[in-house]
């Protein structure tokens, strides 16, 4: 309930002047190599860069299931394991940061959707401040927080190997050779996992368009 | 881009789509993240304190602050990122992150450990006194050298010294081994083994490990409350005064918030009770018109607390205070039927479904059901000693469990 009182987070952020690996919204070469040789303040940097974006992977692709400390917990753990590697990330190479980070993402959220299925899966509980606060809700935002618990409901009802390609796409505006050297996986298999899981949420949101 | 990327006939309609938003992070995520990556190579556990140290599926919540404790029925320190083999050597009180679970080991305690082919954890405890939670459903098995302890999932200490071991478990079941023979230790038991004989029960009494037990769990709440700054006493309770639409509203996504009573026996409610008397100014007669309704009041609900702990774990709680029960009963009830328990009270609440004429249902339905009657009737009981405007005012100081939604709505 809370989603809809926020804004959404992951838009792209402002170019700088460099960018690495020319990307987009990408940070700038000399403070990723500053990154790499251990800086805390480029640390820091990378970390504020790209935070939002990869929270909101992490949000959507775990879910109904994401809660803010799970998904805050699970962002950090990327960060983390991703300055342990950094040092061998190709700067030069034709990797953007955020596609090798959300890569990186996309393991642990495999990961955390993993342990929660071998228990059970759990309840996942969330704070709805907002919902209780008492201020009368239109009927447009109660409509828009409907749709939005639909499309977190249908999505995760895919699996997450289908939910990866087709967040990666959807929201955050990956190629296909990114998607498919993110994920590990033949452009063949991104085409086809994409294609289905938008088969499904097309048939699924029917009623919403 | 590829023509065969040019894919916007295919793409589900953007705007559809963009109303799925994503909540922004909290404003310290960045500040919390450099204190971790700091510590990274101090072999201190990337996990927050009050993630480690628990699961819990309810939350107390201040009034008026919106935010809690809310927490999901896991531990993250667990999750299989943690590492897989090592070895510690700690000269003060460390905690150790590994495989399966977390070990707080104490003061000159050495551990080393591995997963062996089959995936079981074997961890080595070389000397010293270590603390483990080990996730259930995961071989994890502590060798010392006078045995080895294998656990079925639990909490639990080993103690190791010249003359042989001591265990105590806290939550569930270890099995206790060497060559003289094996025995099961469950909760609240502590036996010593030594290199030459069999695990035998210690004099230790159960008393002492229930409190133990007891406070454990209340340190664990209490720093699950401290997660967050709380804010108390914002203009209003966000549980109180709910109108008929927003009961409906709850009901549509199978949410059970409800509001407390500052019963006594928690450093949080504690505190509550003290920031609700300064802000509304109460007077020392208005205080102790508070504490009679309390003393009232309280011990019939703390009894059906624990009876409803009882039924659901067989284990007494007797040691455990009114937040702590709440929060294992919720934690302890398998994940459908809380689920199935927040729908239909959620809906028995806004009018759209009739209790059961029995007063039947699972614990946590009777728990829940018996939650969101409980500050009527504490407010009610206020309002025979103090005028009921007063006592309704107070009432909004108060906090309450949220165990957030559990169904995604139409």
């Amino acid at each position: 309930l809370k989603v809809l009182a926020m804004t959404r987070v992951d838009a792209p952020a402002p170019a700088p002047a460099r960018a690495a690996s020319g990307g987009a919204g990408e940070i700038d070469d000399v403070t990723l190599r500053r990154a790499a040789r251990g800086d805390e303040e480029a640390n820091r940097a990378v970390f504020d860069r790209y935070k939002d974006r990869v929270f909101a992977y992490l949000w959507r692709m775990l879910g109904p299931r994401a809660t803010l400390a799970l998904v805050e917990d699970l962002t950090q753990d990327t960060f983390l394991r991703a300055f342990e590697a950094l040092p061998r990330f190709s700067i030069d190479g034709p990797a953007r940061l955020s596609t090798w980070l959300l890569a990186i993402a996309t393991r642990i959220a495999f990961n955390e959707l993993r342990r929660q299925r071998r228990r059970g899966g759990g309840a996942t509980v969330e704070l709805v401040e907002d919902s209780l606060r008492g201020e009368t809700r239109t009927d447009q935002q109660a409509e828009r927080r409907a749709i939005a618990a639909r499309i977190a409901t249908e999505l995760g009802k895919l699996s997450p190997e289908h939910r990866a390609v087709f967040v990666l796409r959807e929201y955050h505006d990956l190629s296909y050779d990114e998607i498919a050297r993110a994920l590990e996986i033949e452009l063949g298999t991104v085409q086809s996992r994409l294609s289905r899981a938008r088969a499904a949420l097309r048939a699924a949101l029917e009623d919403l368009r | 881009m590829t023509a065969r990327e040019d894919d916007r006939d295919e793409r589900i309609d953007p705007e559809l789509l963009a109303a799925y938003e994503v909540p922004a992070p909290s404003a310290d995520l960045g500040d919390r993240y450099m204190a971790r990556w700091r510590r990274r190579g101090e072999g201190e556990s990337t996990r927050r304190s009050w993630w480690r140290i628990g699961a819990a599926a309810a939350a107390l919540v201040a009034a008026g602050i919106g935010i809690g404790l809310v927490v999901g029925r896991r531990d993250p320190s667990t999750r299989d990122d943690a590492p897989a083999a090592g070895e510690a050597s700690v000269a003060e009180r460390h905690e150790i992150r590994i495989r399966g679970g977390i070990a707080v080991a104490e003061a000159n305690a050495r551990i080393r450990w591995h997963v062996d082919d089959a995936g079981a954890m074997h961890v080595e405890q070389l000397r010293g006194d270590v603390f483990y939670r080990v996730e259930l459903g995961l071989g994890f098995v502590v060798e010392t050298p006078a045995g080895s302890v294998t656990t079925l999932g639990t909490c639990f200490r080993v103690e190791t010294s010249a003359s042989g071991d001591v265990v105590t478990v806290y939550e569930g079941a270890v099995q206790v081994a060497n060559a003289s023979g094996s025995r099961r230790v469950s909760a609240g038991e502590r036996v010593g083994a030594s290199i030459t004989a069999a695990a035998t029960t210690t004099p230790d009494d159960r008393a002492k490990i229930a409190q133990l037990q007891a406070r454990i769990a209340r340190l664990e709440a209490d720093a699950r409350l401290a997660v967050q700054p709380l804010g108390m006493h914002a203009d209003r309770n966000p549980m109180v005064d709910l109108t008929p639409e927003k009961l409906a509203e709850l009901a549509r996504v199978c949410h059970v918030p409800y509001d407390v009573p500052p019963f006594a026996g928690s450093s949080l409610v504690d505190r509550m009770i003290e920031e609700g008397y300064s802000k509304l100014g109460f007077t020392a007669d208005e205080r102790r018109a508070v504490t009679r309704v309390v003393e009232k009041l309280q011990p019939a609900y703390e009894a059906e607390l624990h009876a409803l702990y009882t039924e659901l774990t067989g284990e007494s709680g007797d040691a455990l205070d009114l937040l702590t029960l709440t929060v294992e009963i919720a934690q302890k009830t398998p994940a459908a039927d809380l689920a199935a328990a927040q729908r239909q009270v959620s809906r028995e609440r806004a009018g759209l479904a009739t209790p059961p004429r029995d007063s039947g249902g699972t614990v946590i339905e009777r728990m829940l059901r018996s939650g969101i009657a409980l500050g009527d009737v504490f407010e009610r009981a206020l309002a025979r000693e103090l005028p009921a405007a007063r006592a309704h005012e107070f009432r909004r100081t108060w906090g309450g469990v949220n165990l957030g939604p559990s169904c995604a709505g139409p």
